[in-house]
């Protein structure tokens, strides 16, 4: 993976310009102790100069000036709390008490789901099942989740130390059928012997013995079952986890590693950490931040050949980042929508065949609705791309009171509400249009509905359509009949019918039919 | 020749950052983008005045979130971004040191710094430019000049905490702080020169209306 710069020069020079170093650096560091150590005491630029070598001369001005170098701690914490308040609806409301608010910055930043960092790897297998055993066998993974589409597939979420991984695939015996959708991940473990051990218990194959490598850390690799690489690696310091890097990270092989920076830095933000290349140019190491990921790359050699992998991505403006990763060259996929898992979700595929999921977490969901569900009720699919159905209700510019007005009647919840201003390129809404909603998604338990405002002049009235709504409680048809005729035209009065106990119809007063359906019991 | 290649890169840069400007009042969201590009000159004017770390990180902090908070309100006006931060940090240093020469009496005010006495631009700009020169280091280079001088730890404790040799540390940072060097020679050769936002500018700047 990692290649140290190999020099080829003999011994001799080699030790005298050793020796040259080691005097320099020692020489320079007594000028940092100095200038640490008496922060105040009055510098004599010339007298400096002539005690030590006149070349060092010229580096003291930067060394002073590095003592005034801002914590970066500090700076990606204020990041983080900048990107919270800029993220709420509205920046001007959210001042507050500061310190309380650094405070849950850096516990957790609130469009990322709980417990996941930006960048997740998704691994899609043909037994999803066994690959998810395979992680655990291996690295001791905790399985947080798995539920099962209606087509039959698994998806499957697990933790490896601080890092979540979300797996998927077919299920053996089930009609339903998935190609391998592999990649290569660098995984941190306190003792990567023992892990490579397991591996090759586990039916995985060899890429590499454990060995301790020169940029500090013992590594090993094997290939799983399915074709995922795991580089498994203990990092030799205070931690086996390195500063900066989770427990997994997601690693690339790409056949030239430039464009790749430049799409993650493009598309995603992403921020250059490190590049390693040799004089001809190839690069044998990079890692480029995303959020709170490191993305790590080498360029494709013998083995390590570029697997066009899946990654699920949190961001805080899911909408942003999809037009921003368009523009970056990708292909859309999925156009952002929300999603009942309280994510509003996108995809695009880059042009190196990576698919990238993009949510914004919009909804933290109780604990007992990403829990695991039953096989039978779960609703949940094999893969993120989710088959949803829900109607979606235009208005013409009232969308916001009649979410608020059905917040009301139905006594359900607005999910998320976004206005065209914030949208990319205000969607070519005119100046007057711009607080009106570009989306909306309301939810009453599981139900959900979304709704926005049309374009102005592209308002069309509902017609030979209804939204039914299904009820067993003759109390709250009632309740819910009459909230929702105020001010609106009530057709059919509710009343009893041949299939049901109470039924009726009604216009509400911002043009939505709905059928108000309360059966007779079984 | 020279000088309209500098001109048109300095349009270039003002576009962008209206850009960068328009997109953050739009989307407040977006406005880590002109955190990016203004966190290293904030913090450096404004230790240039308090010389105090804990001090500066709370000043810069607020000066951030007040202009997240009013950036719909700001007119550029072709006046740089950086100058009404500039403006916003001195108003937030002068209320500082009104409120602590109140609580403390007249002694303490006494050897305050005085927050109208300008602090050379150039000498800012130069230090934001360094701060940002060092996120560019090789990663063990960076390291390692971040835990001396941010987090002002002995080359004992970072060779500890890096599991190698106090001599290996003191090369990291030899071989830093020369690239550094390199690096700021370089830049004020030409690439300082557009990027820095004089006296003027800060004098220019007025509050956003209201």
């Amino acid at each position: 993976m990692r290649n140290a710069r190999s020099r080829q020069r003999s011994w001799l020079p080699n030790l005298v310009n050793q020796m040259v170093k080691q005097t320099q650096s020692e020489q320079l560091n007594q000028i940092v102790e100095r200038l640490l150590g008496h922060p105040d005491a009055p510098l004599s630029r010339s007298a400096e100069q002539r005690a030590f070598d006149p070349k060092l001369a010229t580096v003291i001005e930067v060394v002073r000036d590095l003592r005034d170098l801002p914590h970066p701690e500090f700076k990606a914490r204020l990041k983080a709390d900048l990107e919270k308040q800029g993220s709420q609806v509205d920046g001007e409301s959210s001042l507050g008490d500061r310190r309380a608010s650094m405070a849950t910055a850096a516990k957790a930043v609130s469009y990322i789901r709980e417990g996941f960092h930006t960048v997740t790897p998704y691994l899609v297998a043909s037994d999803g099942p066994a690959l998810i055993e395979f992680a655990k066998q291996v690295f001791g993974a905790e399985e947080t989740y798995r539920g099962f589409g209606s087509a039959g597939g698994v998806h499957g979420e697990i933790r490896i130390g601080d890092s979540m991984l979300m797996m998927g695939g077919g299920v053996p015996g089930r009609e339903f059928r998935s190609q391998n959708k592999t990649q290569a991940l660098h995984v941190y473990v306190p003792d990567t012997d023992a892990v490579y051990e397991r591996a090759l218990r586990a039916g995985a194959t060899s890429i590499g013995a454990p060995q301790d490598h020169d940029y500090g850390e013992r590594g090993a690799g094997v290939k799983d079952a399915f074709g995922n690489y795991w580089y498994i690696a203990t990092h030799k310091g205070e931690s086996y986890v390195p500063q900066q890097l989770h427990s997994v990270n997601v690693y690339l092989h790409p056949l030239r590693g430039g464009p790749v920076i430049d799409f993650l830095k493009r598309a995603f933000d992403g921020e250059e950490l490190a590049r390693y290349a040799s004089p001809d140019g190839v690069i044998h190491h990079a890692q480029v931040r995303v959020g709170t990921s490191v993305v790590e790359m080498g360029e494709a050699h013998g083995v390590y050949q570029p697997m066009p992998s899946m990654f699920f991505v949190y961001v805080n403006n899911v909408d942003a980042v999809h037009a921003q990763a368009v523009a970056a060259g990708a292909t859309s996929l999925q156009v952002p929508a929300s999603q009942p898992y309280g994510d509003r979700v996108g995809a695009v595929t880059d042009p190196f065949g990576n698919q990238w999921y993009v949510a914004t977490r919009t909804e933290a969901l109780p604990p007992a609705e990403t829990q695991p569900r039953d096989e039978q009720t779960s609703k949940q699919q094999s893969t993120a791309a989710h088959v949803q159905w829900y109607p979606h209700l235009t208005f013409d510019g009232q969308c916001e009171a009649a979410f608020k007005f059905y917040e009301q009647c139905l006594r359900g919840k607005i999910l998320f509400m976004m206005t065209y201003e914030n949208t990319p390129s205000d969607m070519q809404a005119p100046a007057h249009w711009r607080k009106k909603i570009s989306h909306a998604t309301f939810a009453l338990g599981e139900l959900r509905f979304s709704g926005s405002d049309a374009l102005p002049g592209r308002y069309q009235k509902p017609q030979g359509f209804a939204v039914q709504f299904n009820l067993s409680d003759p109390v709250e048809a009632k309740r819910i009949f009459s909230a929702l005729a105020e001010n609106g035209t009530v057709q059919m009065p509710l009343q009893e019918t041949f299939w049901a106990l109470l039924f009726g119809t009604l216009v509400d007063q911002f043009g939505i039919p709905w059928l108000i359906n309360c059966e007779k019991p079984a | 020749m020279k000088a309209t290649r500098k001109e048109s890169a300095s349009q270039a840069d003002a576009a962008d950052e209206r850009l960068l400007v328009e997109a953050a009042q739009k989307d407040p969201a977006r406005f880590t983008e002109l955190y990016e590009a203004n966190f290293e000159r904030v913090y450096a004017f404004i230790l240039s005045r308090v010389r105090n770390r804990s001090d500066a990180e709370d000043l810069t902090a607020e000066v951030f979130q007040h202009a997240l908070a009013n950036i719909k309100r700001f007119e550029s006006r072709g006046v740089p971004f950086a100058a009404w931060l500039y403006r916003i940090a001195s108003n937030r240093l002068s209320d500082r040191w009104q409120r602590a020469s109140r609580e403390q009496g007249t002694a303490a005010a006494d050897d305050r710094p005085d927050p109208h006495a300008r602090a050379n631009p150039e000498e800012v700009e130069r230090r934001a430019q360094l701060f940002r020169f060092v996120a560019t280091l090789p990663a063990d280079q960076r390291r390692v000049i971040e835990m001396r001088f941010a987090e002002e730890k002995s080359i004992a404790e970072i060779a500890r905490e890096l599991k190698r040799t106090a001599g290996a540390i003191k090369q990291l940072q030899f071989r830093g702080i020369r690239a550094l060097r390199d690096r700021m020679g370089k830049a004020s050769g030409g690439d300082a020169q557009r990027k820095k936002p004089a006296k003027k500018l800060a004098a220019k700047s007025g509050e956003p209306n209201g």
